[in-house]
């Protein structure tokens, strides 16, 4: 037990978190894309290319973070990534797709002028973005509810358990989060059309979003109570859920009454990360619970790097991080002003 | 069914092949623009800017494929080899969290600056420039890290000795020394060659398409200055190459001396031994040879009378496949020689002015050998991993893990359904590949005109 261990786990929360939000909102345009109208024509009307155009720059750098996340898991807790990713080979291998079309779709659908490729680009953008969006939604519920890992960290369950009722609603819990995120962003990127468009859209959203995780609050008390065992030994931490609370309140009233649009994506983030780490905090110091014997689960503990290889990892995380952090805000501000009709060119 | 270790092994060759098309191009062609850029900076002279945006098509198009193909192989480790990363996780994958850290961040990043400045074209010069410069770095420096990481795996040393960074305490590889485990052995001869491989490939691609423009009669201007850059900077790396791949195979005869006989295809251990150019050979022996007599003795341990280690060496266990080490390396080599060949037949040309003389006969053979060598150059690269990592079998780790120890316990039937997903999708993907460059080359450079729009 040290210090190292935790600082991992928290380590790891931060980059989900980052990754959430900034993938979150260019995953969650993909939902939008599917009631914006194409033209097929080079318009400056074209509500898709605009949709694309208003996440090209960012899409890339954000995925990162998610290779991030997955780099400190393989690295810091070798035994998590090994066992999580093989039990979940199947639905994994659909991610890896899903992420493979939606790249080729953003960058070559301008490349072709023809509708019947627009059509065909289109739908893989559509798949390519909510299929990882509700893919990591039933991850997270499987890994919450439990899977099946043996004494030997291994798993030795079939990929057909994780579509059970519990994790599929985390998924659109996942999924309804992200969109109204995507919404969200559009109202602070897009073009003054568009932005009248996702302000109504982000009020579907936010209504999904409440519906969903007020029920998905209900069903883990009900079937999964161990997830409020750290707020009952320790109820000072109850604070984090509720500040969280509190945002999500917030960015609600922010949409409701269409308030200035760069706040409420700013709380829509912080929504986003006091809900993280309100799971964060449930689960600590389980990464994954077994539901085989509750002895087996794997936790920062039982499935961490040495006191050596994490302080290595440290000394890298401190000195990569604010160099990152740096250059990817300037890059923000620098590509992310607010679009102008004339800046949505090609197809 | 058949052994989900052969079929991860299988799957692992596709994606991975599939992924190091693209990389290649991408470091090199990144510089090129960089350079073009810096040049530009200079001289103020839109001819250069132009210039770079034909570039820079081409090679968003490349890293399009080369980025998400990429994040598959981060997942594969977990995936197909868990036994593998429950193992090496804090030694192996310090260094891939160091690639995305250092290198994959600051290339996404800046790439988003390139491209959407490409659509846009509301970036200033400056920030373009610098852009590119940090593509380029970063595209290079995830080279280092990702070789660091190979070459870790090819010659890790024997783990608790001093030296050698790390340690296996319990069931798992522990660090011990970051920096012994970054510079192991091999690294810097595989970093250099492989880099210098994809700088070749980025020389040769653009020698290729100027090529192909001067053979449909198009862009003359465009294409002779491209070439003039192309073919000295290819006729300087191409004969280096060959002085690095030589410094390769020493380190290869000094630590993992079975994959250098089954490279080399010598089975029994010889004093004096030739150096074989064309055999015909399977796993178990040789038919035919055709070797240089003492050359092979001479080069690795520079006495022509030397004892060069067979395969005879080794238990059967411990071997590697002959034809998977000896065919690809030979073919590496030819293509390297051949390389050479082209590259100084157009700077012959070049020097002696024939390069635009159109009724020279020399000029047409060089012109159609130039195309060819763009491909070949890529295939040779994913021929020298083939020849690095088949020769390292039964090793996942040398010395250290069996390759049938490393694989998950993922059922058949799932990695059959990844397999045939993952070569259904790549066929589509090059060929969507293909298509856009051919778009892209048949819109031609557009020099001088500023103010066109990118579609
Ligand atoms: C010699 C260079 C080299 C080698 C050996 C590899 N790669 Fe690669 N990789 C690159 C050079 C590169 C690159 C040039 O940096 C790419 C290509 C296109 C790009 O944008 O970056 C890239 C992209 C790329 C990405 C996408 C990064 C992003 O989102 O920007 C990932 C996750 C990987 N690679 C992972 C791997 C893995 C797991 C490999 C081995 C098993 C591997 N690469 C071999
Ligand atoms: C001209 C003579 C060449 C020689 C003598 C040579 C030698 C070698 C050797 C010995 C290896 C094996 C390293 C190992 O087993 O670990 C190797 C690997 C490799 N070669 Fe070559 N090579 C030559 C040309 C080329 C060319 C022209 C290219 C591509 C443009 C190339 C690309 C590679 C790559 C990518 C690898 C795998 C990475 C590595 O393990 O270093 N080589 N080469
Ligand atoms: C750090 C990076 C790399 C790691 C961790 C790695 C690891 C592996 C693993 C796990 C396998 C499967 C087991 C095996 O057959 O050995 C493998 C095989 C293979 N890898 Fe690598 N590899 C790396 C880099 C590369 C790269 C960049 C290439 C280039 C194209 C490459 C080409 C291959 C090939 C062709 C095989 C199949 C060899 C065989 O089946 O005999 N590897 N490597």
């Amino acid at each position: 037990m040290t210090a190292l261990q935790e600082v991992w786990f928290l380590f790891l929360a931060v980059i989900v978190i980052v990754y959430v939000i900034l993938d979150g909102f260019d995953l969650g345009v993909g939902f939008w894309f599917i009631f914006a109208k194409d033209k097929h024509e080079e318009t400056t009307l074209n509500e898709r290319k605009e949709i694309i155009q208003s996440i090209a720059p960012f899409w890339d750098g954000n995925e990162v973070w998610l290779l991030a996340a997955g780099g400190i898991l393989f690295a810091a807790f070798s035994d998590v990534y090994a066992t999580v990713f093989s039990a979940f080979y199947v639905p994994l291998i659909l991610v890896a797709f899903c992420l493979i079309i939606r790249a080729v779709s953003i960058e070559f659908r301008e490349e072709f002028p023809s509708p019947t490729w627009h059509k065909i680009s289109d739908i893989a953008f559509i798949i390519g973005s909510l299929g990882p969006a509700i893919a990591f939604g039933v991850l997270i519920g499987n890994l919450v509810q439990g899977i099946a890992i043996d004494a030997n960290k291994q798993f030795t369950g079939s990929f057909i358990d994780f579509f059970n009722p519990y994790a599929i609603l985390i998924g659109f819990l996942a999924l309804s989060m992200i969109i109204t995120h995507g919404a969200v962003y559009l109202r602070v990127r897009a073009t003054d059309k568009l932005a009248a468009k996702a302000t109504q859209w982000a009020k579907l959203g936010i209504i999904s979003f409440l519906a969903i995780s007020s029920s998905s609050l209900v069903v883990s008390l009900i079937f999964h109570p161990h997830i409020i065992d750290n707020y009952v030994d320790l109820p000072i931490l109850v604070i984090i859920p509720l500040i969280g609370f509190t945002f999500i309140l917030l960015a609600t009233y922010f949409i409701w009454n269409e308030k200035d649009a760069k706040l409420t994506f700013l709380l829509s983030s912080l929504s986003i990360a006091f809900s993280i780490l309100g799971a964060g905090a449930a689960i600590y110091p389980n990464l994954v619970f077994s539901s085989l014997n509750e002895a087996y689960s794997l936790t920062i503990h039982n499935a961490s790097a040495t006191d050596t290889g994490l302080m290595v990892m440290l000394i890298v995380a401190i000195i990569a991080l604010p160099l990152i952090l740096v250059y990817t805000l300037w890059v923000y501000k620098m590509m992310g002003t607010k679009l102008e009709d004339e800046d949505i060119t090609g197809y | 069914m058949v052994n989900p270790t052969i079929l991860s092994q299988i799957q692992f060759y596709i994606t991975i092949g599939f992924h190091f098309i693209f990389p290649p191009l991408s470091i090199g062609l990144s510089w090129y623009i960089a350079y073009l850029l810096t040049r530009y900076i200079r001289s103020k002279d839109q001819y250069y800017k132009d210039m770079a945006w034909f570039w820079i098509k081409l090679f968003a198009t490349t890293v399009a494929i080369g980025i998400p193909t990429g994040v598959l192989m981060e997942f594969q480790f977990g995936m197909n080899w868990s036994e593998f990363s429950r193992f090496v996780g804090e030694v192996f994958a310090t260094l891939i969290l160091l690639e995305v850290f250092f290198a994959f961040f600051l290339e996404s990043v800046f790439l988003g600056v390139i491209l959407s400045g490409m659509r846009t074209k509301k970036i200033s010069d400056r920030i373009l420039w610098f852009s590119s410069m940090m593509v380029a770095l970063g595209t290079t420096l995830s080279s280092f890290w990702i070789l660091a990481a190979n070459s870790w795996m090819q010659t890790p040393g024997i783990p608790g000795e001093p030296g050698s960074g790390w340690d296996i305490v319990g069931d798992k590889a522990v660090l011990t020394n970051f920096w012994d485990v970054v510079f192991t052995p091999s690294m810097f001869a595989r970093f250099f060659h492989t880099v210098n491989a994809c700088l070749i490939a980025g020389a040769f691609f653009i020698i290729g398409i100027s090529c192909l423009y001067l053979l449909k009669d198009r862009h003359h201007k465009f294409a002779y200055d491209s070439l003039r850059v192309a073919l000295v900077v290819s006729i300087a790396l191409s004969i280096i190459q060959g002085f690095f791949g030589h410094w390769q195979s020493t380190i290869v005869a000094t630590y993992q001396p079975a994959k250098f006989a089954a490279q080399e295809g010598l089975f029994e251990t010889t004093a004096s031994a030739p150096l074989v150019i064309f055999a015909i050979l399977d796993d178990s022996r040789v038919f035919f040879e055709l070797g240089i007599p003492f050359l092979l003795s001479f080069l690795t341990w520079g006495d022509p009378n030397a004892t060069v280690t067979g395969l005879d060496a080794f238990a059967l266990e411990d071997r590697p496949s002959v034809l998977l080490s000896f065919y690809p390396f030979h073919l590496m080599v030819m293509i390297g020689i051949f390389l050479v060949g082209v590259a100084a037949l157009g700077v012959y040309l070049l020097w002696k002015k024939g390069l635009t003389d159109q009724s020279s006969k020399l000029r047409k053979w060089f012109l159609r050998l130039g195309v060819l060598a763009a491909p070949l150059t890529l295939i040779s690269i994913n021929l020298g991993w083939i020849t690095a990592e088949s020769g390292r079998q039964p090793w996942i780790i040398q010395g250290v893990l069996r390759t049938a120890d490393a694989a998950s316990a993922a059922p058949g039937e799932e990695i059959i359904f990844s397999l045939i997903t993952y070569i259904l999708t790549y066929i589509v993907l090059f060929i969507a590949w293909i298509l856009v460059m051919r778009r892209i080359f048949n819109k031609g450079p557009s020099l001088g005109k500023i103010e066109e729009v990118v579609v």
